[in-house]
């Protein structure tokens, strides 16, 4: 760890002194054709509540390729690798330090596709991201890709987005009109941050409790405890893989518009089974037998649309009003409860601990952006998380981030405040998220532009509200950091 | 509560997408050809502006709007550098490759492209305007946020602001037109004196005979009261602007430099602006630019920056 540390400050400070006033350009080989680019990144994230020191150590080094086959045909791809001391030197991170500490499996491979661009056609075959929506602190349609939710929302999207193998076709019938085809042969889903992370979810913090729970019970010879996990992946198949379709067009007077469909994975739906059950080994222990905590993915069908508006002229001239639209049917959602399986003299024999039911969710944005004085951007987002039942047969559905009763509604509201100054060299931007329940994310940030290839960040994530709820949950994750970067 | 926030919420939007619509007025009438057009046989060249003897301001203006936006030509592909210098010499810069259709059809007058690729913290940056012939109508913005790798309408940035944190407004670069601002001839037979390039060190249209306009923004309180212009006889478009403060002090130098070529294409190859309230100079480098190439519109609409790779 050392060792990448002081790697680091020694590259740090060669490209530091490496010159003045002379900007890092792309490299360009083979008569032009390829172009090679990258960076190099630390961002160092501190808690100063509860003792929980570094939050993040992440030095990041990432190369971009782009090789023209012609003026149609392109090939390029990504190449990134981090690592992250904060899991060598904060202790409460040290069980996660194997699967988190550096690039998992074959992220390495960021992206890597061949592209073809023309008038009306262009098809992109690959490893890509795809974004749809426009929303921001929260995603209402930006669902095609998977989120890395092991540091929540907070990183950039173009980062924290999991790229997919995937087909995309666009075709163009009309000047404005775009036609996109996904299909996604690739199994991938959100990853969640496991028990003993930086930005665990508060649901999953309580099933890393169970567990630790579980195992130490399980010590006991006397007592007859065993855990396991079971995850039921999709298979390979052609019924198995995602599928959407999006129709783009502006209309004459300005309205951009998307009707978007997805045929994708949503949320998995997981609950406890338990056989071989006995009765607890003493009062307030749970059951005695042999604990499998399930997970089911399934298909999930959103249809959503989006909008934008310029206002060109009257007293809202330079209004900018965006908002998006997503009906998710057939979303798994667990349900609160314990279900019993008897033998014939009455007996349990086995128990299930937390139920899975399909719901409808409803999620909407709407947003107004508009400078005000000079380079003053406001933007200000209505959002609103529905789901159609609260309860089912008498049982409590439960809000999946933290395990807490589920509302019907979840309003939140956000302005983002951004300028620059210095001819753009600081560039200062503040996030308000405000949920209806009383709940607070306050994210300031300023960029400072040292030289062209050189550029510092700092900036916080500040959380309040009630552990139940989706921001509350980190009110002890608050963090400042520092980043540095440099391009080339 | 909630729904009754959705309701409200719902009207205000109804309501701004009802009556944000906008009409297309013409610009203005014209009553002298101002562009001749090019030789039917001759796909790349441009139409020729129309500096006819005895010119009146205000249609020599209409000229120099045409030849800042090449509205000579159907189309323009450009790549280029901004080059900020601060008052310690430091130096910054952007580099860009720009596409521009002009339209001038159906309210629209063009479509623009500029996709930022250098340095790499800021590479894939692209904004896309659409101007529109109504010159009450405000333009429409979309930009790709590489940091997000995604789309998003923007509200157009105001007049007054920096473009691309250099020294020129954005009005300056893309937005001014001609019915923003009074025209009166200071000089119709003048001589420029040249003007020395801070950046290259050298001297530029050195007398050089033309027209000194001076030009008066129509907006007021704004943050200029007056600009003089040169316009060499046989351009039609400002070489050297000097930018007046609300108080009548000179903060501003903008030279321009133009290419006039055969095929009656006059690309502005170099700007530079000078602030000398901050001692801040940005130079504008052209490495190459192309007209009537055969820009297809549909490459400047929102799917074009969606296909931005980085």
């Amino acid at each position: 760890m050392r060792k990448t540390i002081a790697l680091f400050i020694v590259g740090a400070c060669l490209l530091l002194l490496n010159g003045t006033n002379t900007a890092q350009a792309s490299l360009f080989l083979l008569d032009n054709k390829l172009t090679l680019s990258g960076f190099l990144k630390n961002e160092t994230a501190y808690n100063p509540n509860h003792d929980r020191e570094f939050m993040k150590i992440e030095n990041t080094l990432q190369l971009e390729a782009e090789y023209m086959l012609n003026d149609n045909f392109s090939f390029f791809t990504i190449f990134r690798y981090f690592y992250d001391n904060a899991y060598d030197v904060n202790p409460l991170f040290e069980d996660n330090r194997s699967p988190l500490h550096r690039t998992r499996r074959t992220d390495w491979l960021r992206e890597c596709y061949i592209n073809y661009e023309s008038p009306s056609l262009d098809v992109r075959i690959g490893k890509q991201q795809v974004v749809w929506g426009t929303a921001d602190g929260i995603k209402i349609m930006d669902v095609v890709c998977p989120t890395d939710q092991r540091a929540y929302l907070l990183d950039n999207y173009a980062d924290s987005r999991i790229p997919r193998w995937m087909l995309k076709i666009e075709y163009s019938p009309k000047v404005n009109g775009t036609l996109q085809f996904l299909f996604i042969p690739d199994f991938e889903t959100d990853f969640l941050a496991p028990p003993g992370s930086p930005f665990t979810y508060w649901a999953n913090k309580l099933k890393g409790d169970l567990v630790d729970g579980l195992n130490q019970l399980a010590q006991n010879p006397m007592w007859h405890y065993t855990f396991r996990e079971q995850r039921d992946y999709p298979g390979q198949s052609f019924e198995n893989a995602s599928f959407g379709v999006r129709w783009l067009d502006i209309l004459p007077n300005g309205l951009e518009y998307s009707l978007n469909y997805l045929h994708g994975y949503g949320t998995p739906g997981g609950n406890v089974h338990i056989s071989n059950l006995l009765p607890p080994p003493f009062p307030g222990a749970p059951p005695q037998g042999d604990w499998v905590m399930k997970f089911k993915y399934h298909l999930t069908e959103l249809f959503g649309f989006t909008f934008t508006k310029g206002i060109n002229s009257g007293l809202l001239t330079g209004t900018t009003v965006r908002g998006e639209f997503a009906y998710i049917h057939n979303s798994y959602n667990n349900i609160d409860g314990t279900w019993y399986t008897f033998d014939p003299f009455g007996r349990p024999i086995a128990a299930t601990v937390g139920g899975i039911t399909t719901v409808d969710n409803y999620k909407y944005v709407l947003g107004v952006d508009k400078y005000i004085v000079s380079n003053w951007l406001a933007s200000f987002q209505f959002i609103q998380l529905v789901t159609n039942k609260t309860s089912e047969n008498g049982n409590r559905l439960l809000f999946g981030p933290t395990k807490a009763p589920l509302n019907k509604y979840y309003t939140f509201l956000t302005t983002r405040i951004s300028t620059d100054f210095m001819h753009e060299r600081i560039k200062p931007d503040c996030l308000f998220m405000y949920g209806t329940q009383n709940e607070w994310r306050i994210s300031p940030r300023i960029e400072y532009e040292v030289r062209d290839y050189l550029n510092i960040a700092v900036g916080g994530h500040m959380f309040w509200g009630e552990r139940e709820m989706l921001l509350g949950e980190f009110r002890d994750n608050d963090e400042v950091y520092c980043e540095i970067k440099y391009g080339f | 509560m909630k729904l009754k926030l959705l309701q409200f919420f719902l009207i205000i939007m109804l309501v701004v997408l009802v009556f944000g619509g906008e009409n297309n007025k013409p610009a203005f009438a014209e009553e002298k050809p101002l562009l001749l057009p090019a030789p039917a046989d001759c796909s790349t060249c441009c139409n020729k502006v129309n500096l006819y003897p005895g010119i009146d301001v205000n249609n020599l203006m209409q000229i120099k709007y045409i030849i800042k936006y090449t509205k000579f030509a159907k189309d323009q592909e450009s790549v280029g550098s901004f080059i900020m210098i601060d008052r310690s010499g430091l130096k910054r810069s952007r580099k860009w490759h720009r596409y521009r259709v002009i339209l001038e059809k159906d309210g629209l007058d063009y479509k623009d492209l500029i996709v930022l690729t250098e340095p790499q913290h800021i590479k894939g940056l692209a904004v896309l305007t659409w101007m529109y012939l109504d010159p009450n109508r405000e333009r429409d913005n979309w930009i790709w946020l590489p940091s997000q790798r995604k789309i998003r309408r923007v509200s157009p940035a105001e007049d007054d602001d920096a473009a691309f944190g250099s020294d020129l407004t954005t009005e300056e670069l893309t937005t001014r037109n001609w019915s923003n601002e009074t025209y009166k001839f200071v000089k119709e037979d003048a001589t420029f004196e040249g003007y020395t390039s801070q950046y290259t060190g050298k001297t530029y249209y050195k007398n050089t005979p033309g027209w000194e306009v001076e030009a008066t923004p129509k907006r007021k309180p704004w943050y200029y009261s007056k600009r003089t212009l040169f316009i060499p006889k046989d351009i039609g478009a400002q070489v050297h602007d000097d930018v007046f403060d609300p108080n009548g002090k000179k903060f501003k130098d903008v030279l321009r430099v133009y290419e006039i070529r055969d095929n009656g294409c006059i690309p502005m190859t170099y700007v530079e602006c000078i602030d000398h309230r901050t001692n801040h100079t940005t130079a504008v480098e052209i490495e190459w630019i192309r007209f009537n190439s055969g820009v297809d519109e549909k490459l400047l609409s929102p799917k074009a920056l969606m296909r931005t790779k980085w």
